[in-house]
């Protein structure tokens, strides 16, 4: 299991795990007005795992995701900190 | 002419700090990997780095990433993701020219396999050894100009810092290693966010020290600093006859330039152009 | 449905009542004569203490049906909404119109009354839980949302007509004197119960602290309320009083601040000038820089109105302004000011802004400088809903401050935590862009075309100045476009223009 990011406003939190299937749970207060983007962000960068994946969003940016999503896939695969 | 009067530093693994920088016209704003991240923080920081350089609007500011000092394990990752999107990278605790050497030859690795033009270094000072080496390292080409911090440096000889007398010298220090070399010499922050009496006093100490800029931890700070380094209406006025001069001799095809009769020597005239840089008028 | 002024589908009866769709500001003019209330008997005796509020209710004999008001300086501390409501429901009296003037999360007990019977209706401000129960479908008929003057028109005018004002009353005699600058829950001005006292036919007051006849100052005077009601605790000084408010800290607010203050000083600054002040970070930042500057200058206001705050109450004492008006006090500073100060008046809200008045307070200010959820490219300012749909804030004095003041500026973040405030279309209609003039943002400031004077007023700041369209597009490549509001087609509440015509509605939010 890893994680990335934080659980400040402005920051999203993502968590990576094994799983048997893939599995993508999103919890955001912005889910009415952005929730089928950060789907989409997680599924164009993700897609390729087998995994159970996380992410609670703060209401953040599309880039911010894109790091904090970036940064747990990396440590998923094993990179080294 | 590029001003660095003011560099603000703003915590790397922090979003909603980051997303904003642009906004507060620092002449250059450094996104921190080093003291404002913690070790369990650092992968993550680094990456969110990378991402706000590409994604930040950062205005007319200059981008600048600090890394980790070179006696941790970060510091070659750090370069790895922020060399292809950074313009340049502030190495905390430099103790030596080889040791820039070092750092070069990576940042040289890097900027090779993505096509990008060589950036450029700030050094910060911040040990006796480093001090000592100052002069050396100002030599570096990559190096721009020269910054300095006293923590470390005050611990080494064991005194307080708010008490220690000799940080004044070391300021004079790095402008004489910095300024020799035609490079730019850096102050400290002045860490009392609250007292802005205190920093414009503080910056005009600095400017009158000889450095060209101070470190800003809030964004409230940047234009009390860009206030302290305004010249007097005075120093403009003077700044300005001697530019014109200058341009008028060139537009003659004189060699010498001349004002009230009397020679004005290359360093005045770029005492000058400086001035008028800092009063922002061209 | 009919389609008014600012492009909405509104409908013309509401609750069965007929409205008017929003024409423009100052474009429908009143009609008939004021309405009154019950002319009564003096009461026998020299007292006119009730034991409890079930008591009172009896006495008043409230109905099925009947309309119930409240005024909401109590705030988020504010107890006697809830044990008053909770009195009704328990003597099991149902379909009330509760009319107050804002109700606050500490109200979310109300909630359930809208299920259980008691509650067919509010017409008044909802912060908070009892927004949202309603952008759900929680309330049976449809609430209607004015603006502090919009309501006070609407009681005169006999839209609204009270049967009982259950009056808060920080302090009070036993034969009704009233005021909020004394007592453990004191709260400042009375300003919005003022009018409710004048045009109920019942007056209970409600207090938990009675002093020897007659109180003194007095907010509402004797002959107004009928019925006293003492009781343990009116609220939680906690919730009433904002503490010591601060500046906002956020270098980006600040920046908006600067920027607002930039504009005030290019078109409306000078000696004798009038402005609104507010409470908000942003608004406190500017009242503070504006303070500054007028120092710096050697200049003075001729008056403030108020949203009332310590950082007012030092320039009123530093002679910077000759009068401060005050509706709404936040801080201890500003009820001790009001209880000691002569030129510091307590202002009836039927001075405010009251648009079939003969002029209020707000048609003497210079500058207001106002918030908003959401502004959209044509400057109609959204304040009520979130982009999601649901009803979260009332109007407060928006409406007539944007219309009465000469200068009105709007300060917004350009987007908050990902969610763009500046929009191609509001979600609701708050208030039109036709009385807004500058909308300020951390990026710059966006002018309404039709203000060319301040346009050219700004020639040579740095202050970057936009048009609309371009801030809006800013905050859309920065965040991405937001869906639209998943809502159907009920109304569930009616946002009314200050004059009572319907200027938006906001639907039913799917869960």
């Amino acid at each position: 299991m890893v994680e990335a990011g934080t659980h400040e406003k402005g920051d999203a939190w993502v968590l990576i795990e094994p799983s048997e299937r893939r599995e993508v749970i999103v919890k955001s207060k912005l889910e009415r007005l952005y929730g089928n983007a950060i789907r989409e962000t997680i599924e164009s960068m993700t897609s390729n795992i087998k995994a159970k994946i996380v992410v609670e969003d703060y209401g953040a940016l599309d880039w911010v995701l894109r790091a904090r999503v970036e940064s747990a896939l990396r440590k998923y695969r094993g990179e080294q900190q | 002419m590029k001003l660095r009067r003011t560099r603000l530093y703003v915590p790397g693994n922090n979003p909603h700090l980051v997303e904003n920088v642009g906004l507060y016209e620092a002449d250059c704003l450094i996104l921190d990997l080093e003291d404002s991240v913690p070790i369990d923080q650092k992968f993550d920081a680094r990456i969110m780095v990378k991402y706000a350089l590409q994604h930040v609007d950062f205005g007319a500011s200059e981008k600048w990433v600090r890394i980790n000092s070179m006696d941790t394990p970060f510091w070659s990752k750090d370069l790895e993701e922020v060399i292809p999107y950074v313009q340049v990278v502030n190495v905390p605790k430099v103790e030596s020219y080889e040791e820039l050497d070092k750092l070069s030859e990576k940042m040289h690795e890097i900027e090779e396999k993505h096509g990008v033009e060589p950036r450029k270094i700030v050094p910060i000072i911040e040990t006796l050894r480093g001090l000592v080496n100052a002069r050396e390292i100002a030599k570096h080409e990559r190096v721009v100009a020269m910054a300095w911090g006293g923590e470390d440096l005050t611990a080494e000889l064991g005194i307080p810092k708010s008490k220690a007398l000799i940080l004044e010298h070391v300021r004079a220090e790095i402008v004489i290693a910095a300024k020799s070399q035609g490079k730019m010499a850096l102050d400290t922050v002045y860490s009392n966010i609250r007292d802005e009496e205190g920093l414009f006093e503080y910056a005009k100490r600095a400017k009158y020290m000889g450095f060209d800029g101070v470190g800003v931890l809030h964004p409230n700070q940047i234009e009390i600093v860009h206030k302290a380094f305004k010249p007097d209406d005075k120093e403009i006025e003077d700044a300005r006859k001697i530019v014109e001069a200058a341009e008028k001799a060139m537009q003659e095809g004189k060699g010498v330039i001349a004002l009230n009769g009397r020679m004005i020597d290359k360093p005045v005239l770029e005492r000058a152009k400086k001035i008028l840089a800092f009063a922002e008028v061209d | 449905m009919a389609i008014n002024a600012v492009g909405r589908d509104v409908p013309t009866e509401i609750n069965g009542q007929r409205f008017k769709p929003f024409a423009g500001d100052m474009k429908t003019p009143p009609e008939g004569r004021r309405a009154g209330s019950l002319l009564r008997m003096v009461p026998e005796g020299r007292d006119k203490v009730v034991d409890s509020i079930e008591e009172v209710i009896k006495k008043v004999g409230l109905e099925d049906g009947m309309t119930v008001s409240f005024h909401h300086h109590l705030r988020n501390g504010d107890f006697v909404v809830n044990m008053v409501m909770e009195t009704i429901r328990k003597m099991g009296i149902k379909d009330i119109r509760v009319f107050p003037t804002a109700l606050f999360p500490v109200h979310a007990p109300l909630v359930d009354m809208l299920s259980d019977g008691t509650i067919r209706r509010i017409e008044g401000s909802m912060n908070g839980p009892l927004g949202e129960a309603t952008s759900y479908g929680a309330m049976r008929e449809t609430a209607v949302l004015r603006s502090h003057s919009g309501r006070v028109r609407a009681v005169e005018s006999g839209e609204v007509h009270i049967d009982v004002a259950f009056i808060a009353a920080p302090t009070a005699d036993r034969y009704g004197n009233l005021n909020g600058v004394d007592g453990p829950s004191a709260c400042g001005p009375l300003a919005y119960g003022m009018v409710d006292a004048y045009h109920a036919d019942h007056t209970v007051a409600i207090t938990d602290n009675i002093v020897p006849y007659p109180a003194h100052p007095i907010s509402i005077f004797q002959h107004q309320i009928d019925y006293v009601v003492p009781v343990d605790k009116i609220g939680d000084p906690a919730g009433i009083m904002s503490g010591t408010l601060r500046i906002t800290t956020s270098p980006s607010r600040l920046k908006i601040a600067k920027y607002a203050l930039e504009v005030i000083d290019r078109v409306a600054l000078r000696d004798g000038f009038s402005f609104q002040a507010g409470a908000g970070g942003i608004s406190l930042a500017v009242t503070k820089f504006l303070g500054d500057l007028m120092k710096k200058r050697g200049i003075k206001a001729s008056f403030i109105n108020g949203g009332v705050t310590k950082y007012v109450v030092d320039m009123l004492h530093e002679g910077m302004v000759d009068v401060v008006f005050d509706g709404q006090a936040f801080d201890l500073d500003a009820v001790k000011s009001l209880r000691e100060d002569m030129n510091h008046i307590e202002t009836p809200l039927a001075m405010y802004g009251n648009p079939y008045s003969s002029g209020g307070i707000v048609n003497m200010l210079d500058v207001g400088v106002l918030g908003a959820t959401e502004v959209d490219i044509d400057f109609n300012v959204n304040v009520n809903t979130h982009s999601d749909g649901l009803l979260l804030h009332g109007i407060g004095g928006h409406q007539e401050v944007a219309a009465g003041s000469a200068l009105t500026i709007v300060t917004v973040p350009l987007y908050r935590y990902r969610v763009p405030v500046i929009r191609e279309r509001v979600t609701t209609v708050t208030t039109p862009g036709e009385v807004v003039d500058v909308v300020v943002t951390e990026h710059g400031i966006a002018v309404n075309p039709k203000r060319d004077d301040i346009i050219e007023a700004m020639h040579g700041s740095r202050v970057p100045v936009y048009d609309i369209q371009e801030l809006q597009k800013k905050a859309e490549r920065i965040c991405g476009k937001p869906e639209e509001p998943k809502t159907t087609d009920d109304i569930i509440a009616a946002i009314l223009w200050r004059d009572g015509t319907v200027i938006d509605v906001v639907y039913k939010v799917k869960k």
